[in-house]
């Protein structure tokens, strides 16, 4: 069978509606390979013309697999075009029809892996392929339970910006992003990361919470603050109804502070329970009250990384251009990969942090980890080693309020750093959603 | 994906710009530097070759998707692909004259623009809603043309 690769790219880019309905424009035998992180097979989708031919997620096949496959969490996609397609005879449908289906097929239960299970109600288009195929009928067409999964029309209004998601169907979140920031290895700078970029989230006008979810309470040590909080995310977490007590307003006036603890360490962490449950609750509550949310992680992959990746819908990786963090940066993706599919946050990308050009081991660190990974997950923006970090927490300060109007010119590398999350996120700033007039 | 209603009324529209097609070059370019014109020098002095491959890659768009649900098993060459040939526009634009990424909106406008203008009250709210879907589709092939692979990167359309 003659196969020719169109297209590839990565569902953190572009969402998986948009690239199907694209591609049904095709009037090619066209097949859609998804794969994860680690470039595993997940599943496959056929399309041509418009019709949906076959679908295939492990042992489901058809309308379920499509589904399941919509709802994935797959973080790649590859577009195949076939010369000599496979035998089927028949589309399972529509491609538009699929797409509402997907849309309104019963959303899984909070903490259950499996597929949605469809209400039977119209007969399934008929299927005659040679595989074996999935005859149970589509999922009714009704309201979902709730509003996070009010499916949106599709829209055909205005021309719209680049990587928006205003041709998907898919649904469209009550609630802001919750991003965690993690890394395998200790030492990388996720706090300076995550501090200094929600810091230019905030600049962009949109509502930003910064999480310190490490116990160290390094966020606080970083800004000279250790003895000024009450009460931080661990002594919270089970009792959330007490976020608005623990959130701290910073001196950027969209961003605030959810430290990690008060001045005791809780009950929770001294008794080592697991709690992630009430990450879950809280990180819920810090999304309904944010357009994002940074959650800055302790180190490792594992523990609370691992209870805070549950929680949240996106993640962003910090690799350290060093020969060490390249050495332990697998357990980046396999810690994603060990998560349950249903729980498995979208990967935003990954932030390449102390880079040094002048030294040959950090760009020999870069070089391979570009051959080892897949190198489309980096942030085009690159952040270097530089002393300007050192003098801004020695002045307890992120970087743009370190030096006062002048502040370091890393300091706008975050700045494009939060542009190019927005790109990817479909996130839109006040100024996209609100264009003002400069003249008033 | 377009529906029927849709494509036919893109197909009747083009039928009335089909006698104008020039004039209506004309006021595409006119309206987009007249509303954005700092993209006018990612084109040469002589528009003239630009306007008629803005109408031959219309009239392509147009033609491609005039086809029937039932014949969903007609295949059409590579080369004369719909999505296949803007796949690999896109990556010209992207790679070669790095057209940034709000021109999109910009040249959605204007072709907006210029229909209505040009067709006054025969651009109907139809007509307008079904031309904005194919141009968000369009558009965000050409976005995508940067994940263009293998023989869909070098593929160019054969303007006949």
């Amino acid at each position: 069978m003659g196969t020719s690769i169109v297209m590839k790219g990565l569902l953190s880019e572009f969402n998986l509606a948009d690239v199907l309905q694209v591609v049904s424009l095709s009037r090619q035998f066209t097949a859609i390979e998804l794969k994860r992180l680690d470039g595993k097979h997940y599943g496959i989708i056929w399309i041509k013309s418009g019709h949906v031919i076959a679908a295939q997620q492990g042992s489901v096949e058809g309308r379920l697999a499509f589904y399941e496959l919509f709802h994935s969490m797959a973080d790649m996609f590859v577009v195949f075009r076939l010369d000599d397609p496979p035998s089927f005879s028949a589309p399972i449908g529509r491609l538009p029809d699929l797409l509402i289906e997907a849309v309104e097929a019963a959303p899984r239960p909070e903490g259950s892996q499996a597929a949605p299970r469809p209400v039977p109600v119209d007969p399934p288009a008929p299927v005659r392929s040679s595989r074996a195929a999935d005859t149970r009928p589509a999922p009714i067409r009704q309201a979902p339970a709730g509003p996070a999964h009010a499916p949106t029309r599709p829209r055909t209004a205005a021309p719209h910006g680049r990587r928006t998601a205003t041709l998907s169907v898919a649904r469209a979140p009550s609630t802001g992003m919750v991003v965690a920031v993690c890394s395998p290895k200790g030492g990388v700078g996720k706090t300076t990361i995550a501090l200094n970029l929600a810091v230019s989230l905030a600049q962009r006008e949109v509502k930003t919470i910064l999480v310190d979810a490490d116990i160290n309470g390094d966020q606080l040590a970083l800004l000279d603050a250790r003895d000024r909080v009450p009460l931080g995310v661990y002594d919270i977490l089970d009792r959330p109804e007490a976020l608005d007590q623990a959130l701290r307003a910073t001196a950027s006036p969209h961003l605030r502070l959810l430290p990690a603890s008060g001045p005791e360490v809780s009950a929770g962490v001294l008794e080592g329970r697991e709690q992630a449950e009430g990450w879950r609750k809280v990180l819920e509550a810090v999304g309904a009250r944010a357009d994002i949310a940074l959650v800055d992680c302790p180190a490792g992959m594992f523990g609370v990384t691992r209870e805070v990746l549950g929680a949240v819908s996106h993640v962003i990786g910090v690799f350290q251009s060093e020969v060490v963090a390249q050495r332990s940066f697998a357990m980046f993706s396999r810690g994603l990969a060990a998560l349950p599919p249903g729980r498995r946050p979208t990967l935003l990308g990954v932030v390449v942090n102390m880079f040094q050009r002048r030294s040959g081991p950090s760009v020999e660190a870069f070089q391979a980890f570009c051959d080892e990974a897949d190198r489309h997950h980096l942030f085009e923006t690159m952040i270097p080693r530089s002393e300007a970090f050192a003098e801004a927490s020695l002045a307890g300060q992120p970087l743009r309020f370190s030096e006062g109007a002048a502040p370091s010119p890393v300091a706008w590398l975050f700045d494009m750093l939060a542009d190019e999350i927005f790109t990817r996120s479909g996130l839109r700033t006040a100024a996209t959603t609100n264009p003002r007039s400069f003249l008033v | 994906m377009l529906n029927t209603a849709e494509k036919a009324s893109i197909r009747r529209s083009w039928e009335l710009v089909k006698p104008i097609t020039e004039t209506v070059a004309d006021l595409f370019y006119r309206r987009l530097f007249e509303v954005a014109p700092h993209y006018r020098p990612l084109f040469k002095e002589d528009l003239a070759p630009q306007k008629r491959k803005l109408i031959a890659m219309l009239g392509f768009i147009v033609k491609s998707l005039d086809w029937r649900e039932e014949s969903w098993d007609e295949s059409v060459s590579p080369e004369d692909d719909l999505f296949l040939v803007v796949l690999a526009l896109g990556r010209r634009h992207i790679e070669l004259y790095r057209v940034p990424d709000a021109a999109y909106d910009a040249v959605g406008n204007a072709l907006v623009w210029t229909f209505d203008y040009g067709l006054g009250e025969a651009f109907t709210r139809d007509i307008r809603d079904a031309w904005l879907k194919a141009y968000s589709l369009i558009s965000r092939i050409m976005q995508m043309g940067h994940c263009a692979a293998g023989e869909a990167s070098e593929l160019r359309w054969a303007e006949r």
